[in-house]
């Protein structure tokens, strides 16, 4: 076994190993002796001719945006639904008089978040952090958990339990006890968020590790691969679409975590933000906290498939929208 | 003529590529019932060179035979050496090949990259001159930058034995390796393997249902009956190499295709 290096990461992924050292040293670098071919003629001309069999290019893929027209196509719906039911709304609290205290109008929640833009901003900001350190935390861990329960049925039988434990145990019931032990600070937060997430992902490591394609895992171990190599270029990356699945599902839930443990104590966050607008009967402000999580929600989603059109081009979930 | 058959004895006195004796196996039964006997007291052996094929109904233990061949399985009984050693025992990266129905790619990396997997696991590196090469031996050099999901079922076989032989193996286990095709793409790729061993001439078993196919490629066809899987016939094919193209429609051709479903149909 030898450490991994990142030329390997870009391997995993890319297909031709060394490619960009290949490039770098300006020309073949081969360790190994492949013979010549004994017959050239043969060798060189190709039996079949890619223009005459195959009518679609390879897909593009990389870091590039989605065009400008998909972008449309996506989000134009949508919208338009979000402005419609935003045009109903304030019409209904203007013709019936909704009183302030019951629900604002959205008129009113646009200029709570307009007149003051840093307060609300800021308050996302350190909810985004504690749900994102949450994720990390909550998410790394359980992956990390995955790699060992996917690979030993022992450890598989002795941890699984206390993982259903900590996914049927409500949140609410156990974050109030996290807020006394670790206190003020982020701790409490990201410990909260990560509980949350654990379990989506610690589940989807484990099925995604062990879903490989049987005639594969035959080749691989028919060339003698060791379990590392099993799991480096066979196991990790047949596992992504259930890591992103798992991501997807556990992203919402870092950011409730996060505003779960604000809301018990916290001196800032959108948490906060929430108990004391409450106490005030202040509804422009707890509409503008929804809005405000809502925008972290659907940022951290977006992200996140944009991540799966570079990583997943090659899964048939990736051929849909 | 006098060249190709004297290659071909020189070959066969070395050490054989394939020795199962005496091989039995049995799966565990479910829930308490009788072990399944797959496989009992089979004999089989391959000479360097030499292309055997095993021909039986389903169910004879003819894709058991090749796992165990392949390392993949442990027999219950006998001894199997691959390449002179313990196919299920050996370390590093045994100079075998395997090609199954399913092609099994990484879905992931382009042609070339599964071409380049073998390199990887056989502990070398191969630039991207030598992959080209290696799929341009069967004839897809011009796919090389395609992901699996863009070519063609047969496409995709034949980048599963660009991989398998990119490591030069002595050894080629081929399981049903066409049988997932088209009729069109099975009669291509069985010229392209014709090509492949009559120009390298390495070792190969070869599963396979079909009796024409296994009498076009082999040298000898090894006859298995089901339950438990047993030999009943071991039949050389002394037909000419290089076969021609337009054998399959000839008398002597006939005549061994006969005598190999005549043992079938014995052992049935």
């Amino acid at each position: 076994m030898r450490p991994a290096t990142t030329s390997d990461v870009a391997d995993l992924l890319d297909g031709i190993p060394g490619e960009a050292d290949a490039g770098a040293a300006g020309g073949a670098v081969s360790l190994r002796r492949v013979p010549p071919p004994r017959s050239a003629s043969r060798d060189e001309a190709d039996l079949l001719d890619a223009t005459l069999y195959v009518a679609q290019p390879p897909p593009a893929r990389g870091w590039a945006l989605p065009s400008r027209r998909e972008v449309a196509l996506t989000v134009a719906p949508p919208l338009a639904a979000a402005l419609l039911l935003v045009l109903v709304w304030e019409l209904w609290i203007r013709v019936r008089e909704v009183p302030l205290y019951l629900a604002p109008a959205p008129s009113r929640v646009i200029e709570t978040l307009g007149g003051d833009p840093a307060r609300f901003i800021e308050a996302g900001g350190v909810s985004a952090q504690h749900a994102l350190g949450g994720l990390l935390l909550g998410a790394g861990s359980a992956f990390l958990l995955g790699v060992l329960m996917a690979h030993s049925r022992v450890i598989e039988r002795s941890i699984y339990p206390f993982a259903i434990l900590v996914k049927v145990t409500p949140i609410v019931a156990v974050a109030p006890l996290i807020v006394i032990w670790f206190g003020f600070g982020v701790w409490p937060k990201f410990i909260v968020a990560a509980l949350i997430t654990f379990f989506p992902m610690l589940v989807n490591t484990i099925t995604g590790l062990r879903s490989i394609d049987a005639a594969t895992h035959d080749f691989f171990l028919a060339l003698g691969a060791s379990r590392w190599q099993v799991l480096w270029r066979l196991r990790l990356p047949s596992s992504l679409p259930y890591l992103f699945a798992g991501l997807r599902i556990s992203i919402p839930l870092a950011l409730i975590g996060a505003v779960i443990a604000e809301w018990i104590r916290a001196d800032s966050g959108v948490g906060q933000m929430i108990v004391i607008a409450h106490g005030d009967f202040d509804t422009p402000t707890l509409f503008g906290a929804i809005v405000v999580l809502a925008v972290i929600g659907v940022a951290l989603t977006a992200s996140l498939a944009l991540l799966e059109r570079r990583f997943l081009f090659w899964h048939d979930s990736s051929a849909g929208p | 003529m006098s060249e190709t058959t004297a290659a071909v004895a020189a070959a066969r006195t070395a050490a054989p590529a394939v020795e199962l004796r005496a091989i039995s196996h049995r799966y565990p039964g479910r829930r308490g019932a009788a072990p399944l006997r797959s496989l009992d007291n089979v004999t089989i052996e391959a000479g360097a060179g030499e292309f055997v094929s095993l021909v039986g109904p389903s169910g004879c233990g003819k894709t058991t035979l090749l796992r165990i061949a392949a390392g993949l399985l442990t027999p219950s009984g006998g001894s199997a050496r691959v390449l002179g050693a313990d196919p299920a025992r050996r370390r590093g990266a045994p100079p075998v090949g395997l090609v199954t129905q399913e092609p099994g790619l990484l879905p992931w990396r382009t042609a070339a990259g599964n071409v380049a997997l073998t390199h990887e696991l056989a502990g070398g590196r191969a630039s991207r001159a030598d992959v080209l090469a290696q799929l341009g031996r069967v004839g897809i050099r011009a796919f090389a930058d395609f992901h699996p999901r863009e070519l063609s079922g047969g496409m995709r076989q034949r980048v599963a034995l660009a991989r398998a032989l990119a490591h030069e193996p002595r050894l080629l286990l081929m399981d049903e390796p066409f049988g997932a095709l088209d009729e069109l793409s099975r009669e291509e790729l069985r010229r392209e393997l014709l090509r492949i061993w009559e120009r390298d001439r390495i070792s190969v078993l070869f599963v396979t249902h079909s009796i024409r196919e296994a009498v076009l490629l082999s040298d000898r066809v090894v006859v298995m009956s089901p339950g438990p899987g047993r030999v009943v016939a071991n039949l050389p094919i002394e037909l000419p190499r290089p076969r021609a193209e337009g054998i399959e429609e000839t008398p002597p051709f006939a005549a061994h295709v006969a005598r190999v479903r005549a043992a079938l149909e014995d052992a049935a």
